[in-house]
C-alpha cells in the first residue's frame, strides 16, 4: 500500500516538472515609459512572473508611448504601453510613422484605472496661478500625448485661446528642467513628474486646478501577428500582468521601493502618486467611450473621418477572455 | 488507562468536537453574515449610481435645472456611502470618480448658467461632451467596479463555504476517526475482559477451582480479576480444608461405625452372655421351688423369690441396655407410619395391663409421618408403660395423646392422671438408670425414657416434662418435619 502510493507521488512529480519543461520560452519585446501606470511591468519582470509563463521578457523604456507606438510599427517591440493618443494617431494618421503597413493594431487590455495622471504645473514667482495667467506664456507637454488633450481641455473649459500661448513639444524630464531653469513658464505632465516637479520647487511651483479631471488610459497594444508569429504570448502576458497587479496591493511597500528604484523619482512622490492610481485588467465600456472621445478630438485637430473608424475592431478579446473574463464588460 | 477514565474521554472528545462545531458555525454564519450585509451595500451603492446615471442622461436630455438638487444630493450620498463598504478602498478610482463626476457637474451647470461666458458655441457644445463623456466613464466604471467588488463578496462567501466544508472535513475526519479508534478499542478491551471473567466464572462454576483469571489492562477489570483470583484461592483452600475435614470425619466416622459395630457385637454377645446364666438362675431357682418347696421354710422360699425377681430384673435390664444400644441403627427404608395406627398397637400390646388399671387411651388426629416404625413405637410404647406403670392406686388410667402440628416439627404430647413427678426430679428421669421408686418392687430399670429421650434426640426433636407429684404428668416431645 505505502510503496503505491510512493509510486504515484513520484510520478505526479515526475509528470509535473515534465510538464513545467515542456512550456517554450517566447522572447517578448516590451515598449514601456517611465510612469507610475508601468509598476506592474516592471514587479512582473523582478519578481519573474514573465518567466513563469514562459516569457523571455526585454523591456525598452522609452520617453513616451508615442515612442513606444513608432517601435512597434517599425517591429522593434511586440508590445506597446501606452495612452489612448497615440493608439489613435497610429490607427489614423497615416503621416504618423514612416512605415505605415496597414493598421493590424490590436489592443489586449486597458492596465490602469485613474482620474488624476495628468497635471498641469505652472511657476508660481511668475504670479501664474490663475487659468488666463498662461496667455503669453511658454508650456511644455509631450505633443500628441495625453498631456496634450488634457490641456486642450484645459483651455476649453476656460475659454482661453490656444493662439495666446507658446506651446513646445518637450520630454518630460525636458519639462522638468525647463521649468526649473525657467526656460517655461509651466508644463502639463503626466504623473509622477507632475508631483515631482512640486516637490523639486516647493516655493516655485503651482498646480493648476481644473474642472475636467482626465480620466486615463493605459493600453497594452500589439499586432495582431504576434498570435500567428508568437502562439500564446499575449494569454501568458495578461496572466503575469495579472500576478502582478495581486502582487501590487498585497505588498505596496515592496512596490514603492521597485518603483522608485526603476523611476529614480523620491519615495515621497511616489507615496503620494501610488494613491492616484488602480492597476486594473479590464476591456470596459469606459475605454471605448473614452477612446470614441478621442476620435472625435482627433478630428478637431485635422484627422478626417477619425470618428469613422469602430474602436471594437481594433479590440483582442481573446487573451481577455481567456484570463480574466470578468474584466470584460464591454457590450458587443 | 481504566474504563472510567476511557469512557470520560469519549465524553469530552464528544462534547469537544460539538462545541467546536457549532462555535466554527457560528463564526462562519457570523462571516457570512458580514459578507451578505456588505453585498448589501454594495447593491445600494450600484443602485444609486444606476439612478445618478439615469438622472444623468435625463439632465443631459432635459437640460433642465430642476435636477441639479437630486443629482448633487445623490452624488453626496454616494460619497459617504464608499466609505462605508468593505473591498471599496482598494480602488483609488472609487475615491476619485465622485468628486470628479461632482466638478464635472458643476461645470455643466455652469456652462448652462453662463452661455455667454463660452463665447463659441462650438467650444461650449465640446467642452459640454468632454464634461458628459466623463461623467458617463466614470458612472460605468462605478458600476463596474462595484459590480466587481460585489461579485468578489459572493466569491467569499463561497470560499467561506468551502473552507467550511473543508475545515469540517479536515477536522471532523481525524476527530471521527479517533473517535471510532477510541469506541473500538474500548468496545474490545471490555468485551475481552468480560469474556475472560465470564469463561473464569464459569470454568470456577464447573468445579476447576485452579482457574484464574488475567487482564493485563490496568483498570476496573482488571481490579474485577484480582478480586475473583482471590475470591478463587480461598474457595480452594477453603474446599481443602472442608475436604481434609471431611475425610477427618470420615475416618473417625468409620472408627465410629466400627466402634459401634464393635459395641453392637459386644453388647449382643455380653447380653447372650450375661442372660445365659440369668436363665440358668431363673430356672434352677424355679425347680428349687418346685422341688424343695415342702422343704424349705417361709424365709428360704422368700430368698428365693428375691433371687428370681432379681434374675428377672437383671434381665429386663439387659433388654433395655440392648434396646439403648441399638437406638439409631435402623434397617430398612423409611415408611410412612399413620401414628394412628402405631399407637392402637401400642395399646394392644399394653391391652392386659391397661385393663387391670382400668385405663383409657384417647388421641388427637394424630399425623402421618415418614420414618422408621420401630423408634416411633419404641417411643409410645415406653411413655404408655411408664403411665401404667405410675398410675394412681384405686384411680382409673387416663391417657391422651396430644398433638399439635408446628412450622418444622410435629409436637406431641402424652399426658396421664398418674402419681406425677417431683419438679425436682425432671432433669434426673432422663438420665439412664435413673428410677424414682426405689421401694417399689415392680420400679422399672431407668432406662425407659431415656431410650425415649435418645430416640427424639435421633429424630432431631426435643423432650420435656410437665408435672407435679399427685397431679399427673405430660411429657411433649416434638419431631423435625421430613
Amino acid at each position: 500500500m505505502i510503496s503505491r502510493i510512493s509510486l504515484i507521488f513520484l510520478f505526479a512529480s515526475f509528470a509535473a516538472c515534465t510538464n513545467k519543461e515542456s512550456i517554450e520560452v517566447i522572447p517578448l519585446k516590451i515598449g514601456v515609459t517611465a510612469f507610475v501606470g508601468e509598476v506592474a511591468t516592471f514587479i512582473a519582470q523582478e519578481k519573474g512572473f514573465f518567466a513563469d509563463e514562459g516569457l523571455d521578457v526585454s523591456i525598452k523604456i522609452n520617453n513616451s508611448g508615442v515612442e513606444s507606438m513608432k517601435q512597434l510599427l517599425d517591429g522593434e517591440l511586440d508590445l506597446a504601453h501606452t495612452s489612448e493618443s497615440p493608439f489613435l494617431y497610429a490607427v489614423l494618421d497615416s503621416n504618423f510613422h514612416i512605415n505605415m503597413p496597414d493598421s493590424d493594431l490590436q489592443i489586449l487590455a486597458n492596465m490602469v484605472l485613474s482620474n488624476r495622471i495628468q497635471k498641469i504645473i505652472t511657476r508660481k514667482k511668475l504670479g501664474i496661478n490663475q487659468p488666463r495667467d498662461l496667455e503669453g506664456k511658454k508650456v511644455a507637454f509631450v505633443k500628441n500625448s495625453q498631456s496634450d488633450y488634457h490641456f486642450d481641455s484645459f483651455l476649453l473649459e476656460n475659454n482661453i485661446d490656444i493662439s495666446k500661448i507658446t506651446t513646445l513639444d518637450y520630454t518630460p524630464e525636458l519639462q522638468k528642467a525647463a521649468l526649473k531653469n525657467g526656460d517655461v513658464d509651466a508644463v502639463v505632465v503626466w504623473e509622477p513628474h507632475g508631483t515631482h516637479l512640486l516637490e523639486l520647487m516647493p516655493d516655485d511651483s503651482f498646480e493648476m486646478q481644473t474642472s475636467l479631471t482626465y480620466s486615463s488610459l493605459w493600453l497594452a497594444i500589439s499586432t495582431r501577428s504576434l498570435e500567428e508569429q508568437k502562439p500564446g504570448a499575449s494569454i501568458r502576458y495578461l496572466r503575469s500582468l495579472l500576478r502582478a497587479h495581486e502582487y501590487i496591493y498585497n505588498n505596496p511597500e515592496q512596490v514603492i521601493a521597485l518603483t522608485v528604484e526603476t523611476t529614480r523619482i523620491p519615495e515621497s512622490v511616489i507615496r503620494k502618486v501610488r494613491q492616484e492610481i488602480d492597476f486594473y485588467l479590464s476591456l470596459s465600456e469606459r475605454m471605448i467611450m473614452l477612446l470614441e472621445w478621442q476620435q472625435l478630438w482627433l478630428e478637431k485637430r485635422g484627422i478626417k473621418q477619425a470618428s469613422a473608424i469602430k474602436i471594437n475592431d481594433y479590440i483582442n478579446y481573446k487573451p481577455m477572455e481567456e484570463v480574466a473574463p470578468t474584466a470584460i464588460s464591454i457590450i458587443r | 488507562m481504566s474504563v472510567r477514565f476511557r469512557l470520560n474521554s469519549l465524553v469530552i472528545l464528544t462534547i469537544t468536537i460539538i462545541v467546536s462545531l457549532y462555535l466554527y458555525v457560528l463564526k462562519i454564519t457570523s462571516d457570512i453574515d458580514n459578507e451578505l450585509a456588505e453585498i448589501e451595500k454594495i447593491d445600494r451603492f450600484e443602485e444609486n449610481v444606476t439612478r445618478l446615471n439615469l438622472l444623468m442622461e435625463y439632465f443631459i436630455a432635459t437640460r433642465d435645472i430642476k435636477y441639479t438638487n437630486s443629482l448633487l444630493t445623490l452624488i453626496n450620498e454616494l460619497d459617504k456611502a464608499k466609505d462605508d463598504i468593505a473591498g471599496f478602498d482598494r480602488f483609488n478610482l472609487l475615491r476619485q470618480s465622485i468628486p470628479s463626476v461632482k466638478k464635472a457637474l458643476n461645470l455643466l451647470l455652469k456652462i448652462e448658467n453662463n452661455p455667454d461666458f463660452y463665447s463659441s458655441e462650438e467650444d461650449r457644445i465640446q467642452l459640454q461632451e468632454r464634461a458628459l463623456v466623463l461623467i458617463r466613464s466614470d458612472l460605468r466604471q462605478l458600476m463596474s467596479l462595484a459590480f466587481k467588488t460585489s461579485r468578489f463578496r459572493q466569491a467569499n462567501i463561497r470560499n467561506l463555504q468551502v473552507e467550511q466544508r473543508g475545515y469540517i472535513l479536515a477536522t471532523m475526519i481525524p476527530f471521527i476517526l479517533l473517535f471510532v479508534a477510541i469506541i473500538y478499542r474500548t468496545q474490545s478491551q471490555i468485551l475481552n475482559s468480560l469474556s475472560k471473567l465470564r469463561v473464569g466464572a464459569k470454568n470456577l462454576a464447573m468445579g476447576n477451582l485452579d482457574e484464574r483469571i488475567e487482564i493485563e489492562s490496568k483498570d476496573e477489570f482488571a481490579e474485577l480479576a484480582t478480586q475473583f483470583n482471590t475470591m478463587a484461592e480461598k474457595l480452594e483452600s477453603t474446599i481443602e480444608n472442608e475436604r481434609v475435614i471431611n475425610q477427618h470425619l470420615e475416618s473417625k466416622t468409620e472408627e465410629l461405625k466400627m466402634s459401634n459395630q464393635e459395641l453392637e457385637q459386644f453388647t449382643i454377645m455380653v447380653s447372650n452372655d450375661l442372660q445365659e446364666p440369668l436363665r440358668m438362675v431363673n430356672s434352677f431357682m424355679k425347680l428349687l421351688e418346685n422341688k424343695y418347696s415342702n422343704v424349705l421354710d417361709e424365709k428360704g422360699l422368700m430368698y428365693i423369690r428375691y433371687a428370681s425377681d432379681g434374675a428377672k430384673r437383671m434381665k429386663q435390664t439387659i433388654l433395655d441396655l440392648l434396646e439403648y444400644s441399638k437406638i439409631g441403627n435402623y434397617e430398612g427404608e423409611k415408611t410412612l407410619i399413620d401414628l394412628n395406627h402405631l399407637v392402637d398397637e401400642v395399646c394392644a400390646l399394653q391391652a392386659r395391663n391397661l385393663k387391670k388399671k382400668d385405663g383409657t387411651v384417647t388421641l388427637d388426629k394424630l399425623p402421618r409421618i415418614v420414618a422408621h416404625h420401630l423408634p416411633l413405637f419404641q417411643i409410645f410404647q415406653h411413655l404408655l408403660s411408664n403411665s401404667i406403670h405410675y398410675s394412681k392406686v384405686n384411680e382409673p388410667l387416663y391417657v391422651h395423646v396430644g398433638y399439635e402440628e408446628m412450622h418444622d416439627f410435629h409436637k406431641f404430647s402424652f399426658t396421664d392422671n398418674g402419681i406425677g413427678i417431683d419438679p425436682i426430679y425432671h432433669e434426673k428421669i432422663f438420665v439412664i438408670f435413673q428410677t424414682l421408686d426405689s421401694e417399689s418392687s415392680n420400679k422399672g430399670t431407668g432406662i425407659g425414657l431415656a431410650i425415649i429421650k435418645k430416640i427424639v434426640n435421633y429424630l432431631e426433636g426435643d423432650i420435656s416434662v410437665e408435672s407435679k407429684a399427685g397431679e399427673g404428668t405430660s411429657f411433649v416431645f416434638t419431631l423435625k418435619k421430613n
